[in-house]
């Protein structure tokens, strides 16, 4: 099963949470032996192609104008049709201000328990 | 416009917190149950808000066990209108399942605002607010420290990293009330006494099926002693060492 990984972008840079996020998945993918999927929201391409060395093996982009900014129900929206077109077996959000608020929606909206602020994953 | 106040009550923040026997969830023995400081903003927000329309209603709502209606009660003494106590035994449940009991609660109420403490002090999960709002499919707004009514629109600003947002948001919606949102007004001795006759409605807790398990609650390691590495200037040296090579904080 895959692990998504919610790519968070400030000013349509990628953040280096998610770069983080990303190495914890690639570990924790050796475990459970499936892909490392990231999902980002933006308003155009934040340069997701340097992911992939960071431990992403694909990347879903979803784009719209008010992307620019945290727009938390259209984040919320996108994160969980890419949740449910993935299947996944974790999805990982960064602690941040904005992940803090955008997982407990994700959550309610595919019906998955939220574990926050978590210092160590096992498999 | 009825106004909604979701509530908790926590350990007091002076609690010396003890792992219960089953090791996995807080030994309720010997623990001061107060209302989640996040929540006396939350509570006060609503209060204020129905004194500056000069109409409507508050009422608080919170999930629990036989000691609940303390803490409402202690929400009806700021001033809230009436309460809705959602009663179970089951020990901290996830966010999740509160977050269904608390909207299959609050549907049929069709609240103008549903107000909440920005996390609980106890597990700092910060996840029931913006559930709730998303199950009610309203609009949310998280973090909240600043809070005006104009019309039918809210505007808010919320912390974020680095700065303030600012958000518009219609109404009906959900607020998750900060620090700084405002200044919690203390129980009167005659809001004390008024609110031992308000209603607290009870209701069972529709939780549903956990969306998490504890497995374990386990306490901090216990700090390790002290070391004195010497005396006066002579120590310097040692000290310097230690600080750079072994706590590698210089």
């Amino acid at each position: 099963m895959a692990i998504l990984v919610f790519i968070e972008q400030r000013d349509g840079q990628v953040r280096s949470v998610a770069r983080e996020a990303l190495g914890e998945a690639a570990r924790l993918a050796g475990a459970i032996g499936g892909p490392v999927v990231g999902v980002c929201c933006a308003a155009a391409d934040p340069g997701l192609a340097t992911l992939g060395e960071a431990g992403a093996d694909s990347v879903l982009l979803a784009t719209h104008e008010a992307f620019a900014s945290y727009d938390a129900a259209g984040f919320a929206a996108a994160v969980a049709a890419a949740a449910k077109s993935v299947s996944p077996a974790l999805v990982l959000f960064p602690a941040t201000a904005l992940g803090k608020d955008l997982a407990p929606r994700v959550a309610a909206l595919v019906g998955a328990g939220l574990a926050s602020d978590c210092t160590a994953l096992a498999v | 416009m009825l106004q909604i106040v979701c509530i908790k009550q926590v350990p007091d923040t002076e609690t010396r917190v003890k792992v219960g026997g089953d090791g996995r969830t807080l030994d309720p023995a010997g623990v001061t149950w107060i209302l989640n400081p996040y929540d006396e903003f939350a509570v006060e927000g609503a209060l204020s808000l129905k004194e500056k329309l000069g109409a409507g209603e508050v009422v608080v709502i919170s999930l629990g066990g036989a000691g609940v209606p303390t803490t409402l009660r202690s929400a009806l003494a700021m001033g809230a209108d009436r309460a809705i106590h959602l009663k179970t035994d089951a020990t901290a449940p996830d966010g999740l399942a509160v977050a269904r009991a608390l909207a299959a609660a609050i549907r049929p109420l069709s609240p103008g605002l549903v107000w909440l403490g920005k996390t609980a002090v106890d597990d700092d999960s910060a996840q029931v607010g913006p559930m709730l709002a998303t199950l009610l499919g309203l609009p949310c707004a998280t973090f909240v420290s600043s809070f005006a009514l104009e019309g039918q629109t809210v505007r808010i600003e919320r912390e974020i990293e680095g700065g303030h947002e600012q958000v518009e948001l219609p109404v009906p919606c959900v607020v998750t009330a900060d620090k700084g949102l405002n200044q919690p007004r203390y129980a009167s001795l005659k809001g004390i006494m008024a609110a031992k006759k308000k209603p607290i409605d009870e209701q069972p807790a529709e939780l549903g099926a956990p969306g998490l398990e504890p497995v374990a609650l386990v306490l901090p390691p216990p700090r390790a002693a002290g070391r004195i590495v010497g005396e006066g200037a002579a120590a310097v040296p040692e000290l310097l060492r230690a600080l750079h090579d072994e706590a590698k904080v210089i």
